[in-house]
């Protein structure tokens, strides 16, 4: 266990994307919901991940347009050790949310993502290691931000690490992962 | 997972520090096409079809194809990508303007260009929406509201520009905002609130009413104190009929003239009548004063209550309506500033709306104030700005700009009629004193000294005008305005940190100008696709430090950086291309420093040796940025301010990188 923040750092730096000093900014968990609620939440029922935040208001350091008073620029977007950890617990309160989802409902999903997410709860079967169900999973969170590189590094590390885990804790683990992607992330 | 975790902080940080830049290489950026000619359209036709201004697409893997189809909905449908609603295959198949002439016959894009609207504003915010409905902010800016409508029936989208017109205000609190209510309205709806604080106060116009009327009526003095009492209970008065609204909606009914205008109108009639002797007074005359601004204060609320949330919800921009100016006193001429800006942009009684100067300069003109010198003026400038050049160089431009303002006070409120101005801090003074400090000089031939100055040498660069109107035509008309337009285009699509090209920018501009002529909406829609097929859009990861997309004609190779290379090209090079022997200067390459610091402009000494680049940088700093004439570059050449500002500031930073 020990080798692994080396290994998936490197990884990661290996295929992450060529993130520039100056630009490398988080979108801002307002961003976030609202692309994650287009690919995975029905019309009605929109992902808001500032409930998973461990407190009120703290979404504002993790980049936000948000003054009043002054004119507004975007703040705190720029990755710092707060804003990284904040970002960590909401994405991890969202991810175990999903997993549970597989005993019971914890989030409104559109039909799309349900099925996905359904065959997912089968894990370790062979059907949830489909490279299809991986696909879709990566491509309902994830969207098309990454380069099709980075999901073949996300599959080969999900299936290596977590291949023989039970059903709730590989999906958290696959979540997080791909939740705490660069290209995720970061406003490219 | 802490591990798993753990990893991701490791590699996001490390990216981010190390700055790495691993580009792939572009293929050279296309050209824009010429569009074809825009026939005019009148507000309310269909949105006509987007010229094709690139035939073919960029090659791109179908899965990068999907992630620009991806980047492209989110950005036309306010931050939405795409859904599972989305048939990517078939989207896939459409080339980039047909996808993007989709997108923007989405409802959404109506959110988007509002969006963008308060980004050029400078009051973006994270959420347009808030559980499905417009936050209050999104309300705040009626030009934003207007030109956002407008482009989407293809109307004048430059109503942006325009710093007076309609006023589009949010739907009515649906809880009461105020905390410590009496028992009685604790119980009641917001809406009821409304109605019992609305009728209390045209209770208390009936009351007075009622005093003259019937077989007996109030003696003259009598009513004449009665009224006078109402007039005396002006802030308890308001105070009652305010606790039923927010802080925003009484700005709202504030700045159409209520309730002020029912106390002044009664203050004046009860002054012109009730100092005669009893049995003139005209008790007539102040009863009709009573009958008029009941029936005012009538219309003024049946026009703010349409605004109830059971009555007005809209769910896009096309279904936002606006308030009714006319059955307010002091509706003709709604400002454009709304709370917020009215308390961002405070008017004191020290600043005298230079804040609201520097604001229109940086957001209309993309003006930053970077004090940078100016051409001595002609003649000699008075007061404490003036003799000291380091202020001069900001206040010759906003000082006169701060005058399009001088007769709105506090949050914007209209003071031309007032004999005093009461300022933001609540200092006030005396009117025409302080607006003496904008009367134009004798035989200037302006009785103010108000306008868009570009230079204080030569006035007839300048724009001069008296009023908001002025400034909204002048910003119209200003190139400068819609460069500016342009270039916060380019960096709500691109990212405010990636570098674009000063002649890809122009050349932008030049295309929106040529269209916007025919019709602003189709123009900036033009402008979008054109923004989405630049290399720019189209690159992963760009490098904000380098440019993707150039002018027609450009040959980037050995270009000194791109952030300054047209500045120069444009201003400097015709003089300093290294073609005169006798210049010893060429600012039209870029080459490596013969120290090996870095990179510098050929430079070289009468003995042919290359000079140092902190000292080549130095002088240029220098010349850039002299107040004198003999010294001063380009000489005897015109350079916008924004330009020698952007010039001065690369190369203050490239001095310290080569200093260090």
């Amino acid at each position: 266990m020990a080798r692994f923040p080396i290994i998936v750092a490197a990884l990661a730096l290996l295929a992450a994307p060529p993130a520039h000093a100056a630009a490398a900014q988080f979108k801002g968990l307002s961003v976030i919901s609202k692309e994650l609620s287009a690919r995975i939440a029905p019309e009605e029922g929109p992902i808001e991940l500032d409930r998973y935040m461990p407190a009120d208001g703290l979404d504002d350091l993790v980049g936000t347009w948000a003054a009043f008073g002054t004119e507004h620029k975007f703040q705190n977007g720029q990755p710092n050790a707060v804003n990284m950890v904040l970002l960590r617990l909401t994405f991890a309160g969202f991810a175990q949310s999903l997993a549970q989802s597989c005993k019971s409902p914890q989030l409104l999903l559109n039909d799309s993502f349900f099925d996905t997410l359904e065959a997912l709860c089968t894990w370790p079967s062979d059907e949830a290691k489909n490279e299809q169900v991986l696909t879709a999973f990566w491509l309902g969170i994830m969207g098309y931000n990454a380069p099709e590189s980075e999901f073949a590094v996300w599959r080969d590390f999900v299936l290596g690490t977590y291949g023989e885990k039970p059903a709730l804790e590989a999906i958290e683990g696959m979540t997080l992962a791909l939740m705490l992607n660069p290209y995720f992330l970061l406003e490219q | 997972m802490r591990i798993l975790a753990g990893c991701a902080i490791i590699a996001v940080t490390a990216l981010v520090a190390a700055g790495v830049s691993a580009l792939t290489s572009n293929a050279a950026p296309e050209m824009l096409a010429q569009p074809r000619p825009q026939p005019a359209a009148k507000p309310g036709d269909a949105i006509q079809p987007l010229p094709l201004i690139r035939a073919d697409d960029a090659p791109l893997s179908a899965w990068e194809k999907r992630w620009w189809i991806d980047k492209t909905a989110r950005l036309f449908r306010a931050g939405q990508g795409l859904s599972p609603q989305d048939d990517i295959e078939r989207l896939s198949k459409l080339s980039k303007p047909e996808i993007v002439r989709e997108f923007m016959d989405d409802p959404r894009f109506g959110d988007t260009v509002l969006d963008f609207n308060m980004y050029f504003l400078g009051f973006k915010i994270d959420d347009l929406k808030e559980d499905g409905a417009y936050a209050p902010s999104a309300y705040d800016f009626p030009n934003a509201i207007s030109s956002a409508k407008a482009l989407l029936t293809n109307g004048d989208y430059l109503k942006i520009f325009d710093l007076e017109g309609d006023y589009y205000p949010a739907p009515l609190n649906v809880t009461p905002s105020e905390e410590d209510l009496g028992p009685e309205d604790a119980k009641l709806t917001a809406s009821q609130l409304r109605e019992k604080a609305i009728g209390e106060f045209q209770a208390r116009l009936k009351a007075l009413r009622t005093l003259r009327e019937g077989p007996n009526p109030m003696p003259a003095y009598a009513f004449c104190d009665k009224v006078g009492e109402v007039v005396d209970q002006q802030s308890e008065i308001s105070a009652k009929l305010f606790r039923a609204f927010t802080d925003a909606e009484i700005f709202t009914i504030m700045r159409g003239g209520i309730p002020e205008f029912v106390f002044t109108a009664l203050e004046k009639t009860v002054d012109d009548e009730c100092e005669k002797p009893e049995a003139q007074v005209d008790t007539q005359r102040v009863v009709e004063t009573i009958n008029t601004v009941s029936t005012q204060v009538k219309s003024a609320f049946d026009a703010v209550l349409a605004f109830e949330p059971t009555k007005y919800e809209p769910s896009s921009v096309a279904e936002m309506k606006p308030i009714d100016r006319s059955a307010f006193p002091e509706g003709k001429k709604w400002v454009a500033f709304g709370l917020e800006q009215g308390t961002a942009l405070a008017n004191s009684s020290t600043n005298y709306n230079r804040k609201r100067a520097a604001y229109v300069l940086k957001r209309f003109f993309c003006d930053d104030l970077t004090p940078v010198g100016f051409e001595d003026p002609a003649e000699h400038v008075s007061g404490a700005h003036g003799s000291q050049t380091s202020c001069y160089a900001c206040h010759y431009k906003l000082d006169p700009m701060a005058g399009f303002f001088r007769n709105l006070g506090a949050l914007f409120g209209d003071a031309s009629s007032t004999p005093d101005i009461v300022f933001d801090d609540l200092a006030s003074m005396d009117r025409k004193t302080y607006q003496a400090t904008w009367s134009a000089p004798p035989g200037s031939g302006r009785a103010w000294n108000v306008g868009y100055v570009r230079s204080p040498r030569w006035p007839e660069q300048n724009s001069y005008g008296e009023n908001l109107g002025d400034l909204s035509k002048i910003i119209h008309e200003a190139p400068e305005a819609k460069r500016c337009l342009m270039k916060r285009l380019t960096e709500y699509m691109l990212g405010e940190s990636q570098t674009v090209d000063g002649g890809y920018l122009d050349s932008l501009t030049k295309s929106f100008e040529q269209e916007a002529s025919e019709n602003s909406s189709v123009a900036l829609k033009n402008a979008m696709l054109r923004i989405v097929q630049t290399d720019s859009f189209q690159t992963r990861n760009p490098d904000p430090q380098q440019c993707y997309d150039y002018a027609p004609g450009t040959r980037p190779e050995n270009r000194p950086p791109c952030r300054v290379a047209y500045i120069l090209e444009k201003n400097c090079v015709s003089c300093h291309s290294g073609k005169d022997f006798l210049n010893t200067l060429d600012l039209s390459k870029w080459i490596a420093s013969p120290d090996g610091k870095g990179k510098t402009f050929p430079h070289l000494t009468t003995k042919n040796a290359q000079i140092p680049a902190s000292q080549t940088l130095e002088q240029i700093a220098n010349r850039v940025s002299s107040s004198d004439l003999k010294i001063r570059m380009p000489k005897n050449k015109p350079m916008s301010s924004q330009e020698r500002q952007e010039l001065f500031l690369w190369v203050q930073k490239e001095l310290a990188k080569v200093k260090d």
